[in-house]
């Protein structure tokens, strides 16, 4: 979990602080936002916990429509 | 708004789409899978039925010839629903991404390094492809030339080197499998190998102008020169290995493994190995360079660069939450990906052409005031 933090606060320092100092609004809300679901995503699975698929989803959703090539 | 300032020739563009295609060569057991022998019908069949589709990415193309496709999608649809529909293609961007660098992970730890652990080798290889994707699609695309030709040697002398093992016998019986294989393997075709060239909307400013005869001829040639490639390894796996090709995961490796010439001339499946690790990392450095464009065109900025890693990060961190294990991936990408790719490749780009075509869009813009008289 260490190693986890200490890379994302690297990845911060890296590209993160420049936009900031160049008040770069835009750029930092999508730094941000994709920061925060790599980090939530990676440290949810060093804690094991299982992460419903997306791939999964459209696979029920398809087949409840019909709409999958059979096995 | 153009974000990536550096521009790349035609040819360049040409051979970055044979490239990207060629990289597909690993999931030609996806094929296998359903029509085995006759897995040759498929690709071709695909490639006929895709060149409307390879035609409208092209017409898309000159038809906006400053915009990428998520400006597009803001022009035809509006802002706001341009912008769902841009999130949407973002997920999509992403998955194809995520889906690459889990099958260069998977082959890699497979063949070369069994030791290592997954995330590490996927790590490695996001990391390198940012760096190309931090100095803008000159660099991402630099190689692709280069690399083409390579990976036409590499499939040639494959062929001459099994060519003892070559028994014509392998491809028969022809069409002995019911319509619904066929059909549901020239859908693998057409939306897992040659659909996912829709990426190549994203590099559109970035292309430097082309005429309609060239854009015709780059597209169709660079998506000629993929498919052949495909191919003629398919072909060979195929005549080297038969009715057996879908027991397989990598049929390309155990046919190379089959090479036994000399003493000196046996496990040639190293050049196989190094030959699809060299062309899915550029198709993931191509695919990781669109998700950043992407996503900096979605938040309206000009800063790809500074979103490249974090993207490579997100980019690992999402592939273990796809698919517990490669056997699902193999599973979904016969029954469901094809469809799902479905709306992504084809029918929203249709659909937005045939609105810009409605709309006569783009609007031409109107003439400067001093030029006007």
């Amino acid at each position: 979990m260490v190693w986890i933090v200490m890379g994302f606060l690297l990845i911060g320092l890296i590209d993160l602080r420049p936009l900031l100092a160049q008040r770069k609004l835009r750029a930092i809300a999508a730094f941000l936002v994709i920061f925060t679901l790599a980090l939530v995503l990676t440290v949810l699975q060093k804690m094991n916990i299982k992460i419903p698929s997306v791939m999964f989803a459209w696979r029920d959703l398809l087949q409840w429509l019909g709409l999958t090539y059979p096995k | 708004m153009r974000i990536d300032k550096s521009r790349i020739s035609g040819t360049r563009f040409m051979f970055a789409i044979a490239f990207f295609l060629q990289s597909s060569a690993l999931l030609t057991s996806f094929l296998a899978g359903i029509t085995m022998q006759e897995s040759w019908i498929p690709v071709v069949a695909g490639f006929v039925v895709c060149i409307p589709l390879i035609y409208l990415y092209r017409t898309l193309m000159l038809r906006f010839p400053d915009q990428n496709y998520f400006q597009v999608l803001t022009t035809v649809y509006g802002p706001v629903v341009g912008k769902v529909i841009g999130a949407l293609y973002l997920w999509f961007f992403f998955t194809l991404t995520t889906l690459n660098v889990g099958d260069i992970g998977d082959f890699i730890k497979l063949t070369v390094l069994p030791e290592t652990p997954h995330v590490m080798l996927t790590l490695c290889c996001v990391l390198v492809a940012v760096w190309a994707v931090r100095n803008g699609l000159r660099v991402v695309t630099r190689y692709g030339s280069v690399f083409t030709v390579i990976e036409f040697l590499i499939v040639a002398v494959s062929i001459i080197l099994v060519s003892n093992q070559i028994k014509l016998t392998n491809f028969l019986p022809v069409f002995a499998q019911p319509a619904a294989k066929y059909i549901q393997g020239i859908h693998i075709t057409s939306t897992i190998p040659i659909g996912e060239t829709v990426v190549f909307l994203m590099l559109v400013p970035c292309v430097k102008k082309l005429s309609p005869r060239e854009a015709t001829k780059y597209w169709f040639c660079g998506v000629a020169m993929g498919i052949a490639v495909l191919l003629a390894a398919l072909l060979r796996d195929i005549a080297v290995l038969g009715n057996t090709i879908h027991f397989f995961s990598l049929p390309g490796l155990v046919t190379l493994r089959l090479v036994n010439l000399t003493e000196a001339l046996s496990r040639m499946e190293i050049i196989f190995t190094i030959a699809i690790m060299m062309l899915l990392f550029f198709k993931i450095a191509v695919l990781i360079y669109v998700s950043t464009i992407a996503t900096a065109q979605l938040f309206e900025t000009t800063q790809f660069k500074r979103l490249a890693l974090i993207i490579g990060i997100f980019v690992v961190a999402y592939g273990p939450t796809l698919y517990p294990s490669s056997v699902e991936h193999s599973m979904s990408a016969h029954t469901v990906e094809p469809v799902v790719w479905t709306l992504f490749e084809i029918i929203l780009p249709l659909l937005t052409f045939l609105i810009a075509k409605i709309r006569k869009l783009p609007e031409p813009v109107p003439a400067a005031k001093g030029q006007e008289g």
